[in-house]
């Protein structure tokens, strides 16, 4: 599809659209016909059409639409418009606010050299660096910290026992400014999608 | 996410605020949400609100969608709840005539042969749809052997790949490609009837 660049006319794209509707298409299949979809019509048109043709071989009955889908998208689409994009929170559950709260604590005391004296522990910015990609075990990352001494560290008291891994955007700690750990709800038209090229 | 959804790529990316990508499960699943709604309402104008209602809901529930069934099992569920509360909410306007209320729950009404969704439509959009259905079978039935024999294993029968390779006894690759250009064969010829169809202007 690469060699294709945008054009989604070609064959590739056309194949990998079929692949889609069978639930063969990786996902970067996926992203780059979803980026695609915006710009262009043809796309569109081949995606109906692949599911208008299984529909109505599998019932006569759904060859007929109650508004023409080109309406109906367009119809939804400016009610999606107005809403906030429902982002699915990745494992977190309702003990997000306290963690968070907990975690950016923790990065303060990193940032600020006389609270980190006041907790009467020196802690490496190495101790909190991202361990592996995306992935950090609260648990384990703080209890290496030798912040507060022999303590329980205040992100550790209030996390769980058995405490899922969060997959999240850490920045080295030198850098507390910038750790956003949640994604925010913001409306779909702030997603501004410029015509992509596939990734 | 369920491992064999076929849905799953795109509700993931769904999930992740990709617009785009619950709108190709829109385009996907408006005929087969519209039919399941209209088995329970009449009147095609409050299929289609219905229909615009039940895909508003389940793009707020996305965050919620766990996988632990098929994403269109979660649609088709969250499809006959708001039929209900529309129904309900219909049931108490006094403007709104019997005729356009089907009794009883939603789910029962899956197998009253009756119930289509060309009831209330006028006759032109009638014939619209049965001249859409013939074309689709005139066009697969033109395909060559091979092509069509693929097409219909996995669209309905709902084989896999895999399975119709082995029925056809050849590679998956051939399968995928034979699936993918019997589409393209049938989707051309379908494609005057479609273009003159109000609506059909993407």
């Amino acid at each position: 599809m690469r060699e294709e660049g945008n054009d989604v006319t070609a064959e590739p794209w056309r194949q990998a659209l079929s692949d889609l509707a069978d639930g063969r298409a990786g996902p970067g299949q996926a992203r780059a016909l979803a980026g695609a979809w915006q710009e262009n019509p043809s796309l569109r048109r081949d995606w109906h059409a692949i599911h208008l043709i299984g529909d109505t071989l599998r019932s006569a009955e759904l060859a007929q639409e109650a508004r023409p889908a080109a309406d109906f998208l367009a119809e939804l689409r400016g009610r999606l418009a107005a809403e906030p994009v429902p982002l699915r929170p990745r494992r977190w559950q309702a003990w997000l606010a306290p963690l968070t709260v907990a975690a950016s604590f923790v990065v303060l005391a990193l940032a600020v050299p006389g609270l980190q004296s006041m907790l009467g522990g020196r802690v490496g910015s190495e101790q909190f660096a991202l361990q592996a990609p995306g992935r950090w075990p609260v648990g384990t990352a703080v209890a290496g910290s030798t912040l507060a001494g022999n303590q329980p560290s205040f992100a550790q008291s209030v996390a769980e026992p058995a405490v899922p891994v969060i997959e999240t955007a850490w920045q080295p700690a030198g850098n507390a400014g910038a750790v956003a750990p949640f994604e925010l709800a913001v409306p779909a038209a702030a997603y501004g999608r410029p015509a992509s090229a596939p990734r | 996410m369920k491992i064999d959804d076929p849905d799953a790529p795109l509700v993931e990316r769904a999930q992740r605020g990709d617009v785009q990508a619950f709108e190709m499960l829109v385009v996907k699943y408006q005929r087969r949400v519209e039919r399941l709604i209209a088995r329970m309402l009449r009147d095609v104008d409050l299929v289609a609100d219905v229909a615009q209602d039940t895909f508003l809901r389940a793009y707020r529930a996305l965050p919620g969608f766990r996988g632990e069934s098929a994403f269109y099992t979660w649609l088709y569920r969250i499809a006959v709840n708001t039929t209900k509360r529309n129904m309900s909410r219909l049931q108490r306007d006094p403007l709104v005539s019997e005729s356009t209320l089907e009794s009883g729950d939603g789910e029962q009404e899956l197998f009253r042969p009756s119930a289509t969704l060309s009831d209330g439509v006028t006759p032109e959009s009638q014939l619209a749809a049965k001249e859409l259905a013939q074309a689709v079978a005139a066009a697969v039935d033109g395909l060559a052997e091979d092509f069509r024999r693929a097409l219909l294993l996995r669209e309905v029968d709902g084989m896999s790949y895999e399975e119709i390779a082995e029925l056809l006894a050849c590679p998956v690759g051939t399968v995928r490609s034979r699936i993918f250009r019997a589409r393209e064969a049938v989707a051309a010829q379908l494609r005057p009837l479609l273009g003159t169809r109000g609506g059909e202007r993407w």
